[in-house]
């Protein structure tokens, strides 16, 4: 057996260590990878600063980070001595040994130690830092602290809580997308949501405004709902369309995954203290969430069957220099998302709640699609959803159960919706009935769908309503038009309107010598000017009628919500990382094949399906000579116009602009 | 997963499928923690409101049980939320009471004393409350006991009032049960009542509230004030007590516009109490008359919000409400727990099933549509006209008469707002007249034909109809006329239109002009009939024929 290499620093031992622990290290340091690092030298470098390994400390549990005081203390990190430092009875129990062995190995883990042939090194920061981050090292005990279970549920009552309130979320979602295609929520110039609409939606919907936050942002980071072309307004995405008649155990898991990667503390929204959080802005986004729900939910399948009582005081324990009255608002934070989302029910983590993936890879915006396991395992908890409702002469249609997305969205297109849970219940009324006339639905199909899924014959008063309703719709029409021809000879009309079709300008034809089109005054002024008629253009509210034209700019895009870290960039940078520093020759590579030149949007799918770690491609990419190069590289992450990649020729990691390669192919 | 009668919804609502064969026992089961709010055909709302969740503390129901209930009725699981908000507001009933301390008489006590440092806080409770005796006991002014309890309520934190009452000028009242018993409920409700000192008893109409007050009156033993609604129904309660207790005409003395006397058992009305004269209200010494024992107020639904304000300062004395609902137009069951008392019976339903808040009758609206010189009339017209307008439509003349030959033979009541209309109708109909002008005897005399058969159309007003007892009109015909609080509406119509001897059925039409407000004021009325179980149908004119 030969003995281990002697590692002289941080930088070797971490050179030894394998692709999976650098990747375990990296994922919970995440400053030492921003920007990326190009090489094992500089992320060791990196870990050695003091501000790192500050901010390492606030990784460590309570038992770890006695332990760093103790190593700090002791200046070694011999057990004995280590425990001495802490205090330890002379008589220390095994529970004080399997502390400071944990203690010690996360340390290690984490880049804060260094093996050199035999022994442990603590890097030279963190002798100094601890003493100064730590107030009181003394455990008050080397045990972990206990669960404190509450009352215990069978799992099936769990599960059935939460299957249920997984389909309550489901349709809440459904019903905001729904009210969002009906009428858009406006968004302010910075992308965000105005206190007013918020509060105004939230009570239109009967949801909290805090719920109704969380609902929107997860919706945006789900890909359902986004901003219009012109930024101005909150809409529906195709995808959202989608889901919205996805039956429930499919449009469950595609929250989930939202709220498991989100970033945003929507309990903000119910605090009377500190700034004002906006839906979209980023007053309550906190990057340690979506850590911290993790743990959360580790720690809550401590319970069992049973809601962990002391969830605060557990999480206080992982992280004992966060600020506990924080770690305590968080904590019940979530444990109420927990409990909408069927994380839990009855506060006890529920099968889906175990389900979620330990470390998954980022959801894709615009093509939410859940995992298949978490698919299945909604699909047995979620009650089945049904298709028969119940008219009555109140008005009122109530659907006895959760209702099949087909159906609610036909009912709600000429029903509002009043009460919403296990069942649902729809108003009818005349302005009801009328929206769903605008928007092309018939008195016939309205009661077919009635007729159809009713189980009892539908009173009179329902069917008069509808009919009535209808027989009156359309008397008087009103639209909207972007410009308008008015003249007083109705034969000029008729000229103006071949020259706006010969345009490509189309016109309609209102009365004699009225006509409307979708397009501004300017450009039908221009095209009726080029038939040679003379037109004018008018504004009422100007003072001379004449109209000035003003060119509006689009206001900028919001902000999209943060995402965590990607887990999938911490693996394949830690794939590079390991083969950095190995620069390899240029006559050692492979012959560069010939490279074609590609579409830009070719080029960005290729990449994307590279990111696997280990896939190496070949770039072509025009240097800043204008020359193209061909370089051999294995692609880590892409964003932001940046394509990260290992330079395997240089043995380092470094930054292509996207909009410099001109062609890939896979080596 | 259960397949119960009970959808528990997240925003509180219970949905009671009324055909399922465990519906009865589950209505009977939440009855005291969920108000019913409406009961149209096959699926029956009730609402779990923080008020009835006290009412069911004040009963005895814990939280735990409430939740039990609900798990074992429902058929989807329920809202860990909305769970944990039951219990959550259910604990804070009774951690406050107020209690007569020996040494410092009236006292408020916390069982919590946060929860005392916290009301103690707020600005409203100051004035009303004395010195801190210790930690959890603060003294309170006698004459705020009411006041305070009105406030503690707002700010979430009910009160127990447990301070005891007075017991009044003595005066012996025994129930003469000879020929008729009290019934059990009626004995269970005046028991309730009189162990927990002051509340509220719910009863159906026609379940006999009468007799539950004679039989708290007869355990109170003591000079009793009776509120009522309006003169007719205390005449119904003199007549009702002459019959069935010991009192005689001399101890009954009645408190109204007519007549203004005073005795060990009076009977006001809301309505002379509430009048003001130069601002001044000047009946309220009634109040202080005597040394009452006993404070009966019928309807308290109805109870106008001034009678609150004066039965906040006679807290000391024990107070019955007696109603067919604890929901109020008005919003104001606050005052109602606050200042009556809790609710301490509730009927069974099989009760209120019996008594007919399914349909006894036919509702049908029908609508006449405006010629167009109408209708341009009524657009031009200013909006506090337009009803007048759109109500008096010459075109409701010919559907009444079209109504009339449709139910030739039977006993029709046209009813109405408007004079001219109402004396324009009585000619077409070759019809009298009741309104408001009438003599009493007039009135008694048409009333009398109009029972007996002789008369078979009269028109009346609105202000006629107060005094409306006519359970042989089969038919009751509206042409204009809007309706002061639904509650009432429902419980009139009721009344007009009982099931009749042979069976026949009740017809109750509305005549509207369609596209005005008179529709929409139509619409409103519906929905509270069909909330209430009525089935109604809606017709054009031109298809009666």
């Amino acid at each position: 057996m030969t003995s281990p290499p002697r590692n002289r620093s941080l930088a070797d031992d971490l050179r030894r260590r394998d692709q999976a622990a650098l990747a375990s290290l990296l994922r919970d340091r995440v400053d030492l990878i921003s920007p990326t690092p190009d090489s094992i030298s500089e992320v060791a470098s990196r870990a050695a600063t003091t501000a790192s390994v500050r901010m390492a400390l606030h990784r460590l549990d309570r038992r770890a980070l006695s332990v760093a005081w103790g190593v700090a203390a002791a200046g070694t990190s011999d057990a004995s001595a280590v425990a001495a430092a802490l205090g330890a009875p002379g008589d220390a129990d095994e529970s004080w040994a399997r502390m400071i062995d944990e203690g010690l190995a996360e340390l290690y883990r984490l880049g804060l130690m260094w093996r050199d042939s035999t022994n442990l090194r603590p890097v030279r920061a963190l002798i100094d830092v601890v003493p100064a981050v730590v107030a009181d090292p003394r455990p008050v005990s080397p045990d972990p602290l206990p669960v404190a279970p509450g009352r215990s549920f069978s799992p099936e009552l769990i599960d059935r809580f939460a299957g249920q309130q997984g389909l309550v979320a489901v349709q809440t979602v459904r019903e905001l997308l729904r009210s969002l295609e009906a009428e858009p929520l406006g968004l302010t110039r910075e992308g965000t949501v105005a206190i007013r609409e918020l509060a105004a939606r939230a009570s239109t919907l009967g949801l909290a405004e805090s719920a109704l936050a969380m609902w929107l942002e997860l919706g945006w980071s789900a890909g359902l709902l986004g901003p219009s072309a012109g930024g101005e307004e909150l809409l529906p995405t195709v995808a959202g369309e989608v889901w919205r008649t996805a039956p429930g155990p499919q449009a469950w898991p595609v929250l989930l995954q939202a709220w498991w990667f989100a970033d945003r503390d929507w309990s903000a929204f119910d605090r009377a203290e500190g700034v004002r959080p906006y839906v979209f802005g980023i007053a309550h986004v906190s990057n340690q969430l979506p850590e911290l729900r993790r743990q959360w939910v580790e720690l809550a399948s401590e319970g069992g069957t049973a809601a962990v009582l002391n969830l605060a005081e557990l999480l206080a324990e992982r992280r004992p220099l966060a600020d506990a009255a924080r770690l305590s608002q968080l904590a019940s934070a979530l444990a109420v998302e927990a409990e909408m989302l069927g994380v839990t029910g009855r506060g006890a983590l529920s099968e889906m709640g175990r389900a979620l993936p330990p470390v998954a890879t980022e959801v894709d915006p615009g093509d939410p699609q859940p995992e298949l396991a978490l698919v299945e395992c909604a699909a047995r908890m979620v009650p089945e959803e049904i298709e028969t409702i119940v008219v009555q002469g109140d008005l009122t249609i109530v659907a006895p159960g959760p209702l099949a997305p087909g159906i609610a969205a036909s009912i709600g297109a000429f029903a509002d919706i009043e009460s919403t849970g296990g069942a649902a219940v729809y108003r009818l009324s005349v302005a009801s009935v009328e929206e769903a006339l605008d928007r092309g639905w018939s008195a016939e199909q309205i009661l077919a769908i009635l007729q159809d899924h009713s189980r009892v014959p539908i009173p009179q008063p329902v069917a008069y309503l509808i009919t009535d309703t209808a027989a009156r719709h359309g008397r008087i029409r009103v639209g909207s038009a972007a410009g308008f021809v008015s003249t007083e000879d109705a034969a000029a009309l008729e000229l103006v309107l071949t020259a706006l079709a010969k345009a490509g300008i189309p016109a309609t034809r209102l009365a004699e010598t009225v006509a409307v089109s979708h397009h501004p005054p300017h450009q039908l002024v221009g095209a009726i000017r080029a038939a040679g008629v003379a037109a004018t253009a008018h504004d009422p509210s100007a003072a001379d009628g004449l109209a000035t034209p003003v060119r509006v700019a689009p206001p900028p895009r919001p902000p999209a919500p943060v995402g965590g870290v990607d887990p999938a960039r911490v693996a394949a940078l830690a794939a590079v990382l390991t083969a950095t520093g190995t620069p390899t020759e240029a006559k050692d590579l492979p012959p560069a094949p010939e490279v074609p030149r590609m579409h830009s949007a070719q080029v960005q799918a290729a990449l994307a399906a590279a990111l696997v770690p280990g896939r190496r491609m070949w770039l072509r990419y025009a240097d800043n000579a204008g020359s193209d190069r061909s370089y051999l590289v294995q692609p880590v992450h892409l964003a932001g116009g940046v394509c990260e990649a290992l330079d395997v020729g240089q043995g380092r990691s470094r930054r292509f602009a996207m909009s410099r390669i001109v062609g890939v192919v896979q080596a | 997963m259960t397949n119960g009668p009970l959808i528990v919804q997240s925003d509180k609502t219970l949905l009671l499928e009324v055909e399922h064969p465990d519906a009865d026992r589950a209505r009977r089961d939440i009855a005291p923690f969920a108000e019913l709010e409406r009961a149209p055909e096959h699926v029956h709302t009730y609402r779990i409101t923080p008020l009835a969740l006290w009412n069911a503390r004040a009963a005895g129901h814990d939280a735990e049980g409430v939740i039990d209930t609900l798990m074992t009725y429902s058929r989807y699981a329920v809202p860990h939320a909305l769970l944990i908000d039951i219990a959550d507001t259910m604990d804070r009933y009774g951690r406050l009471r107020l209690l007569n301390h020996p040494a410092h008489g009236l006292v408020l006590e916390a069982l919590d004393t946060p929860v005392l440092e916290e009301v103690l806080r707020s600005k409203k409770v100051a004035p009303l409350v004395g010195a801190r005796i210790d930690e959890g006991l603060v003294v309170v002014h006698p004459s705020e006991r009411g006041h305070l309890k009105q406030v503690l309520l707002k700010l979430g934190w009910p009160a127990e009032d447990l301070a005891g009452y007075v017991d009044g000028e003595a005066h012996p009242i025994l129930l003469e049960e000879t020929g008729w018993a009290l019934r059990d409920y009626q004995r269970q409700a005046a028991e309730s009542f009189w162990h927990g000192g002051s509340g509220v008893v719910v009863l159906p109409c026609g379940a006999g509230k009468t007799l539950v007050g004679a039989a708290a009156m007869a355990m109170a033993g003591a000079t009793t004030l009776i509120l009522v609604t309006n003169t007719v129904s205390a005449r119904q309660w003199r007549d009702e007590l002459l019959r069935r207790t010991s009192l005689t005409e001399d101890e009954i003395g009645e408190y109204s516009g007519a007549r203004k006397e005073v005795r060990p058992v009076t009977i006001a009305t809301y309505q002379v109490l509430t009048t003001r004269r130069k601002g001044v209200y000047s009946h309220l010494d009634l109040l202080d008359a005597r040394d009452w024992g006993l404070i009966l107020y019928d309807e308290v639904h109805l109870l106008p919000a001034p009678i609150f304000r004066f039965t906040a300062d006679i807290q000391a004395r024990r107070r019955l409400g007696l109603t067919a609902t604890l929901v109020r137009e008005d919003g104001l069951e606050d005052d109602v727990f606050s200042l009556i008392g809790p609710k301490r019976f509730d009927a069974p339903w099989k009760e209120i099933e019996a008594q007919g808040y399914i349909a006894p009758a036919e509702c049908t609206e029908v609508r006449v549509t405006l010629p167009d010189g109408e209708r341009l009339a009524y657009a031009m017209a200013e909006p506090e006209e337009r009803y007048r307008l759109a109500s008096c439509t010459p075109k409701k003349a010919r559907v009444v008469q079209d109504l009339l030959r449709r139910h030739q033979g039977e006993r029709v009541l046209v009813i109405g707002q408007y004079l001219d209309q109402l004396a324009e109708l009585g000619e077409l109909l070759d019809a009298p007249v009741v309104t408001g002008d009438t003599t009493v005897r007039e009135r008694q005399v048409l009333f009398e034909q109009f029972r007996t058969g002789e008369l078979r159309t009269l028109v009346v007003s609105k202000v006629a109809n107060f005094s409306l007892d006519l359970p042989e009109a089969g038919v009751a015909v509206q042409v204009s006329g809007t309706f002061g609080s639904r509650q009432e509406e429902a419980q009139r119509l009721g009344r007009i239109l009982r099931p009749k001897s042979d069976g026949r059925t009740a017809h109750f039409y509305t005549v509207v002009a369609r596209d005005t407000v008179d529709a929409d004021f139509a619409a409103h009325r519906q929905r509270f009939l069909a909330e209430q179980g009525y089935s109604y149908r809606i017709v054009d004119s031109d298809s009666l024929g």
